[in-house]
């Protein structure tokens, strides 16, 4: 006999699940009670439903294992809609778990009742409200496959109160969820192998899927037997270490020039595990014209969506990878180099930056190029979303894979904060630093007590505009600087605020200080806050306006 | 209109389970496509079978079929044709000023089910190529009553296909 709670906890217990962070409430307090007799699972109790979504967020896309959230019914799972959309976005293997009205008040509003099975459809991979232990049994079965095979997503089960409380025996003939993963034929890699041994000027763009299926040393090996340059976009950030001589950074919105212009100029492009997002290839049509394109995705649907590719292959990045590299190996020996490695050393010398190290107030890509230093190969960068996260994606140089954690699908101010201490939940021994703007910061500092009470010490850098930064940098250059609704006038004090918290908070008006203040706060290991003075209205460039070609990339800084 | 190239025919067979209607329609609501006609039929306790018309050019179509195929409640997609495959609707009118001569000529002509009421009345129930229900809509348009359909079922000969 097992009830409905001691299945759950159970199976998490099976799956490997140590830590979950959420918010109780009524509807889940027997999950709660049989958390608490099994005693081996952490409960780390978040200030607000989003705020744990993203958490268990950034502990998935750190470690590449299950995050779990925990959350009541009504508004507690209505609480979780923005974390899990942005999990489903990016591909993150979250399971939530909601409580709900106990199934005889399901649909007849029930206190803290909402439709969350039906909100929940269209921001997850799947979703499950199982009415007895058989269906419980089967939802949570599947629901580790589910979130975790293929491309990723977050699974969300509502579990009714009366459900957790049922005793009984569940069956286990219920439907399973099976997967094998696409495998493209020897044909379909052999004229890849060609087209990229005939290109005179190929370029590999890296998607989160490189990261994701663990093939960054597959890209980098094919990548130097060909001597072909690698871009990447926002979530393939890492996928090749950053300071490599074949890596040309970002590409896109705010890419470097050199990964814009070369992408531009290539005449073969490969393109393992993205997804052709507008913010990475500008307006479509413009979108490295002179190029034959290869995309390969483990996402059948999402080869052809956007970008008709001269060539799609629905495959696993790394078998694909690994399989491209032997075929060119066996059947051209060596696989005839790139043309064009002095041109691609030459435009990565025109995107490197000059950085300012006296300006006052502080120029923020300085202050990230600064944080750079601190960043060992085993510590992580998340971010919040707005210039700051650009700032941080051009001057943070990213080492590994999953080192820089950011909400690119969704772009969700306030996911750096929470994804940190998520991240420091599942690598306690690695700092972890959030990228900061001040309006992501307000969105969810009330988390940070999270960090202190779990001992989860983050560093914060907030670089402080006084302004929703992004936005009004739109309003200069595209409303003729008619700023509306963006300034945030900087009264609330954010090193105060995160004393108030529990946290240090420093406020950094130059870099000197930035230096110190760093060194103070690795020292001491307590949650950190920086608030860092920037300049009011930089702006990030190189920027490429909004629906047009990345030739159209303006570089004035 | 959309023209009649666009046209598809989509069974999928999926998991019997509440809310996979809701998971299915808003595939098609968040693309505003429109949902023709759809049917559910319970293949057995674990699976049914949704017949869905609807039209789309052939790239968006090409998409949502990778799309539906990869949705964890959807066992398989199948792709019908008119030309190829069984594709029924079936159709039940009440028609006015009838006479057994147009009962004859609608049983022989349509291969329908005819019935007399009174005040000349005639009940047809048709089961035909949805094609073929709109030529009788059209030919009898100034005499039917009142009418119902049931929206399109499809069954794909597997034979014709590779
Ligand atoms: C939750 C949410 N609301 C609104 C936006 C729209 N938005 C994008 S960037 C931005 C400004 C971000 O301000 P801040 O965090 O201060 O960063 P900055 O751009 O100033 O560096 C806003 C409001 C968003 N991305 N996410
Ligand atoms: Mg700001």
């Amino acid at each position: 006999m097992v009830s409905g709670s001691r299945l759950l906890v159970e199976k998490l217990r099976e799956n490997g699940v140590k830590t979950i962070f959420g918010v109780p409430g009524g509807a889940v307090l027997p999950f709660l009670d049989e958390l608490y007799k099994a005693g081996d699972i952490e409960f780390i109790l978040a200030r607000h439903e989003q705020g744990a979504a993203h958490m268990a967020d950034g502990y998935a896309r750190a470690t590449g294992r299950i995050g779990v959230v925990v959350a009541t019914s009504g508004p507690g799972a209505t609480n979780l809609a923005t974390g899990i959309a942005n999990a489903y976005l990016d591909s993150s293997p979250v399971l939530s778990i909601a409580g709900q009205v106990a199934t005889p008040l399901i649909g007849y509003d029930g206190f803290q009742e909402a439709n969350v099975f039906s909100m929940m459809i269209g921001l997850t991979k799947m979703n499950f409200l199982p009415r007895d232990l058989n269906e419980l049994n089967s939802a949570l079965e599947n629901a580790f496959k589910i979130a975790l095979s293929g491309r990723p997503g977050p699974v969300h089960i509502d579990v009714p109160r009366d459900v957790q409380l049922m005793e009984g025996e569940p069956d286990d003939d219920f439907y399973i969820y099976s997967y094998t993963p696409p495998s493209p034929s020897d044909e379909e890699i052999l004229t890849v192998s060609k087209m990229l041994v005939e290109a005179e000027r190929p370029v590999i763009i890296a998607g989160g899927g490189v990261i994701i299926s663990g093939a960054s040393s597959e890209l980098i090996a094919l990548a130097e037997l060909l001597n072909a340059p690698v871009a990447t976009t926002l979530m393939g950030k890492g996928s090749i270490p950053e300071d490599h001589p074949l890596s040309l950074g970002m590409v896109g919105m705010h890419g470097k020039l050199g990964a814009i212009k070369a992408v531009q100029e290539s005449d073969l492009i490969l393109a393992v595990g993205m997804r052709f997002s507008d913010r990475t290839t500008g307006k479509l049509s413009g979108f490295a014209p002179g190029a034959r394109k290869i995309h390969v995705d483990i996402d059948r649907s999402e080869i052809g969506k956007l970008l008709k590719p001269d060539l799609g292959v629905a495959g696993d990045a790394k078998q694909v990878l690994i399989r491209i590299r032997e075929t060119i190996l066996r059947l051209f020996k060596k696989g005839k180099a790139a043309t064009w490695g002095e041109r691609v050393k030459q435009l990565k010398k025109e995107s490197e930056f000059l950085y300012d190290y006296d300006a006052v107030p502080v120029d923020p890509s300085t202050a990230v190029r600064v944080l750079n230093d601190y960043v060992k190969a085993e510590d992580f960068v998340t971010t919040e979303v707005g210039q700051c996260q650009m700032y941080a994606s051009l001057h943070f140089t990213a080492k590994r894979p999953r080192q820089f954690i950011s909400s690119g699908g969704l772009g969700t101010m306030g996911f750096g904060l929470p994804a940190a201490i998520g991240v420091k939940a599942a690598f306690p021994e690695s700092r972890v630093f959030d990228i900061a703007g001040d309006g992501s910061f307000f969105m969810t500092c009330n988390q940070l007590p999270v960090s202190v009470d779990y001992n989860l010490p983050i560093i914060v850098l907030v670089l402080n505009n006084y302004f929703l930064g992004m936005v009004r940098q739109w309003q200069e250059l595209f409303y003729g600087r008619r700023y509306m609704a963006v300034d945030l006038k900087g009264r609330a004090d954010i090193a105060r605020v995160s004393e108030g918290f529990g946290a240090k908070g420093f406020k950094v008006t130059r870099i000197s200080e930035l230096k110190n203040a760093l060194e103070t706060a690795l020292k001491q290991d307590e949650t950190t806050v920086l608030d860092v003075i920037v300049a009011r209205e930089d702006n990030v460039f190189p920027m490429v306006p909004p629906a047009a070609p990345l030739d159209r990339v303006i570089v004035r800084r | 209109m959309a023209s009649d190239e666009n046209k598809r025919f989509v069974v999928l067979r999926v998991l019997n389970m509440p809310g996979v209607m809701e998971r299915i329609a808003s595939i098609f609501a968040r693309r505003a496509i429109n949902i023709d006609t759809i049917t559910v039929g319970m293949v057995n306790g674990k699976t049914s079978e949704i017949s869905l018309t609807f039209s789309l050019p052939q790239e968006k179509f090409e998409n949502i079929v990778k799309v539906l195929e990869k949705n964890p409640c959807v066992f398989e997609v199948k792709i019908g044709s008119l030309e190829y495959d069984v594709i029924r609707e079936a159709f039940v009118a009440v028609l006015k000023d009838c006479d057994t001569s147009v009962s004859d000529y609608i049983r022989v002509r349509y291969r329908a089910r005819t019935t007399l009421l009174s005040g000349s009345r005639l009940l047809v129930e048709l089961l035909a190529d949805p094609r073929v229900v709109d030529d009788f809509k059209e030919e009898f348009k100034d005499r039917v009553e009142s009418f119902s359909r049931s929206g399109v079922m499809i069954h794909t000969l597997n034979r014709f296909r590779k």
